[in-house]
């Protein structure tokens, strides 16, 4: 009963940390709540910590293995923190300057025509930069 | 909307195609664009220059209105985040 709770902890944790790469590689332009803050996925690993710690603290005196299971639970979060938070962290970048003249461009889009922020004009324009080699 | 990103043409094609992208995509491979917005990640892949992810609103009249640049590379401006910043950009400048 008492491994059971224990592994069922485990399963929730594995299950928080697995679906938010299921997630995020599947559809994360539909989820941005779930690649942007991974809150689903923190509530399955906080209550799989949870089950782990409830298990270990009922475990009969010298049982190890509830302690082995709340030990890969807690590796697994520390592991999916360090991953979203240290890993995937860059430097600080300013970018232009709110209120200034847009730098202007000239570069070719994929069909091979030379587009200008001049051909922009009179309407707004979102620019998206993003990292590529994909 | 336009994207931005140091790939060649062919690399940016076959995206806009597989992913059924109807904007244009303009390729950077000299980051001249990326060094202008002042966004280029020194040795971010494989000791090459990218850009850093973000996303910068220009007005009507070309002028900076909002500006997203992420410190992590998985948290990009929600849509509504972005269609807020559209909608204020007519009154004013935020960041």
């Amino acid at each position: 009963m008492r491994l059971g709770l224990a592994s069922s902890g485990l399963v929730l944790g594995l299950a928080g940390v697995i679906g938010y790469f299921a997630v995020v590689l599947a559809v994360p332009a539909l989820v941005p709540f779930v690649r942007n803050h991974a809150a689903p996925n923190w509530l399955l690993v906080a209550a799989g910590l949870g089950l782990s710690l409830l298990a270990v603290r009922r475990a009969a005196p010298g049982a190890w293995m509830p302690r082995v299971l709340l030990g890969l639970n807690a590796s697994l979060a520390a592991l999916f923190a360090a991953f979203l938070y240290v890993m995937l962290s860059v430097p600080a970048a300013s970018g232009p300057a709110i209120g200034a003249a847009a730098p202007d461009f000239a570069l070719v889009d994929q069909s091979g025509k030379t587009t200008r922020l001049a051909d922009f004009r009179g309407s707004p324009l979102l620019l998206v930069f993003y990292r590529g080699h994909w | 909307m336009a994207g931005v990103v140091v790939d060649p043409v062919a690399t940016n094609a076959e995206l806009a195609r597989t992913a059924g992208l109807e904007f244009p995509i303009l390729s950077d491979p000299d980051l001249h664009m990326i060094d202008a917005y002042g966004l280029r990640h020194v040795a971010a892949h494989d000791g090459q220059d990218i850009a850093f992810s973000a996303s910068v609103l220009i007005d009507a009249g070309g002028i900076v209105r909002w500006t997203r640049v992420t410190r992590n590379v998985r948290v990009r401006p929600t849509p509504d985040a972005v269609l807020a910043a559209i909608d204020a950009s007519a009154t004013g400048p935020s960041r």
